[in-house]
C-alpha cells in the first residue's frame, strides 16, 4: 500500500476489509474455518479486483460499487452456507 | 477460593467499578467535571448511544453475532424521515415521518433477521454486506445533499431541555431502558430471547420458534437505530447520509463493556447503561484533559479487548 500510494496515512485502507472478506469467502475459505486454500483466496482477490475494475470502466459511482460488493458478499455467504449444508 | 469468588464478582460487575473509577479520577483531575452543566452534557451525549446500544443488545443476546448495519440504519431512517420534518410541515406530517423512520428501521432489521434466521448466514458478515447496501441507498437517495431547516418540534425532541434543565433525549433513553428491562426480564418473548442465545438446542426442544425470535431481536435492533436516527435529526438540526459511520462500533463497545456476552444469552440492560456512560465519560475526559482525538480509536479498541477478556474470564469461571 505504502509503495503504491507513495504515502502513508492511517485512513488509507478504510473500506478494504469489505473487499478482503469478500475475496476470501469467494475464494472458498469456509467461514467456520478449517477449509480453504491460499490459492482460492488469490483467485477470489483477482475476481473482486476484476469486478472493481469493470465497475470503474463502466463508470459506476463508488457508492454503487460498494452496494454491489455488499450484495455480492451476501450472495457468496448464501452459497457458502448452502454448500456446507449440502455436504452434511 | 474466597479470593477467586470475589475476583469473579468484580469481573462480572466490572462496568460498575470502571464507572466508579473514571468518576472519581475525573473529579480529582478536572475541576470542571463535577459541574451540573458537564454532567447534563454527558447525559445528553450518552442518551443516543444508549438507545442504539440497547438495540444492539437485543441482537447480541441471540448469540448469532453483532449487528454491523446499525449505523447504516440510523443513517437511512433519518434521511427518509427528515423529508417530513421540514419547517413547513404540520404535526400530522411529523408524526407520519416518525412512523416512516421507524418502519424503515424495522424493515431493515427484518431483512437482517431473515438472512440470519432462515438463510443461516453469519450475522456479522451478512449485516456487514447489508450495511454497504443501505449506505449506498442512503447516499443515492440524498445525492450528496443535506436536509436543513428542520422543524423546531423535532429539534426540541432531539436537543431541547424539559423545563430548561433535563435534556429530552435522556428521558427517551430512560424510558427505553426501563421498557427493555421489563421486556427482557418479565415478558415471555424477552425470556425466550435469552434462551435462544444461551442454548439454541434446548430452546428448540422446548418448542420455541427460533427464527421468529431471531428476527424479533434484529427488528428491535433496527427500530432502536431508527429512533436514534430520528433523534439525531433533531439534535443536529439536519439530516445527511454521512451520519453514523462508526455507530455500530460504539454500540458494540458499550454493550460489550456492559457485560453483554458475545456468545449471547447473558447480560442485562443496566450494564449497557453503564457501558454507554463509560464511553461517553471517556470522551468527556479526553475533552476536559485536552487529549488529542486521535487517541479515541486506540482507547475504544483497548476497552473492547479488555471487555472481551473479562467476558471470557467470567464465562470460564461460571462453567467451572
Amino acid at each position: 500500500m505504502v509503495s503504491r500510494l507513495s504515502s502513508a496515512n492511517p485512513s488509507s485502507a478504510l473500506g478494504y476489509e469489505l473487499d478482503a472478506i469478500c475475496a476470501t469467502v469467494l475464494g472458498g475459505t469456509s467461514l467456520n474455518g478449517g477449509k480453504g486454500k491460499i490459492s482460492g483466496a488469490f483467485l477470489g482477490a483477482i475476481a473482486i479486483q476484476m469486478l472493481r475494475n469493470g465497475m470503474n470502466i463502466i463508470g459506476l459511482r463508488l457508492v454503487t460499487q460498494k452496494m454491489i460488493i455488499g450484495a455480492v458478499l451476501i450472495v457468496i455467504l448464501v452459497i457458502d452456507v448452502m454448500r456446507r449444508e449440502g455436504k452434511k | 477460593m474466597n479470593l477467586k469468588k470475589s475476583l469473579t464478582f468484580v469481573a462480572k460487575y466490572s462496568y460498575a467499578f470502571i464507572l466508579l473509577v473514571i468518576f472519581i479520577f475525573m473529579t480529582c483531575a478536572s475541576s470542571q467535571f463535577l459541574t451540573f452543566d458537564n454532567l447534563m452534557n454527558v447525559a445528553r451525549q450518552s442518551s443516543l448511544l444508549l438507545i442504539m446500544s440497547i438495540g444492539m443488545t437485543m441482537a447480541m443476546l441471540l448469540g448469532r453475532g453483532v449487528d454491523m448495519s446499525l449505523g447504516a440504519i440510523v443513517s437511512i431512517s433519518s434521511c427518509f424521515a427528515a423529508n417530513f420534518f421540514l419547517r413547513s410541515c404540520g404535526p400530522i406530517e411529523i408524526i407520519f415521518g416518525v412512523f416512516v423512520g421507524i418502519l424503515v428501521g424495522a424493515i431493515c432489521g427484518a431483512i437482517n433477521g431473515i438472512m440470519v434466521a432462515y438463510l443461516n448466514l453469519p450475522a456479522m458478515l451478512a449485516t456487514y454486506g447489508f450495511r454497504e447496501i443501505l449506505r449506498g441507498i442512503a447516499y443515492t437517495y440524498m445525492n450528496g445533499n443535506v436536509i436543513t431547516s428542520i422543524n423546531p418540534i423535532i429539534i426540541f425532541m432531539g436537543n431541547g431541555r424539559v423545563g430548561g434543565i433535563i435534556p429530552t433525549p435522556m428521558i427517551y433513553a430512560l424510558c427505553i431502558t426501563l421498557l427493555a428491562v421489563y421486556f427482557l426480564k418479565r415478558t415471555k418473548t424477552g425470556r425466550e430471547l435469552y434462551l435462544v442465545g444461551a442454548n439454541p438446542q434446548a430452546a428448540k426442544f422446548s418448542g420455541i420458534n427460533i427464527p421468529k425470535n431471531v428476527i424479533m431481536g434484529f427488528v428491535l435492533s433496527g427500530v432502536m437505530a431508527a429512533i436514534a436516527g430520528i433523534l439525531y435529526v433533531g439534535r443536529l438540526g439536519a439530516a445527511e447520509a454521512e451520519i453514523g459511520n462508526d455507530f455500530h462500533f460504539q454500540a458494540v463497545s458499550a454493550a460489550a463493556i456492559g457485560g453483554i456476552s458475545f456468545g449471547g444469552g447473558s447480560g442485562n440492560p443496566w450494564g449497557v447503561v453503564a457501558g454507554a456512560l463509560i464511553l461517553t465519560l471517556l470522551n468527556n475526559a479526553q475533552n476536559l484533559l485536552q487529549i488529542s482525538s486521535s487517541w479515541q480509536g486506540f482507547i475504544y479498541g483497548a476497552v473492547i479487548i479488555a471487555a472481551v477478556l473479562i467476558d471470557y474470564f467470567v464465562g470460564k469461571q461460571q462453567t467451572n
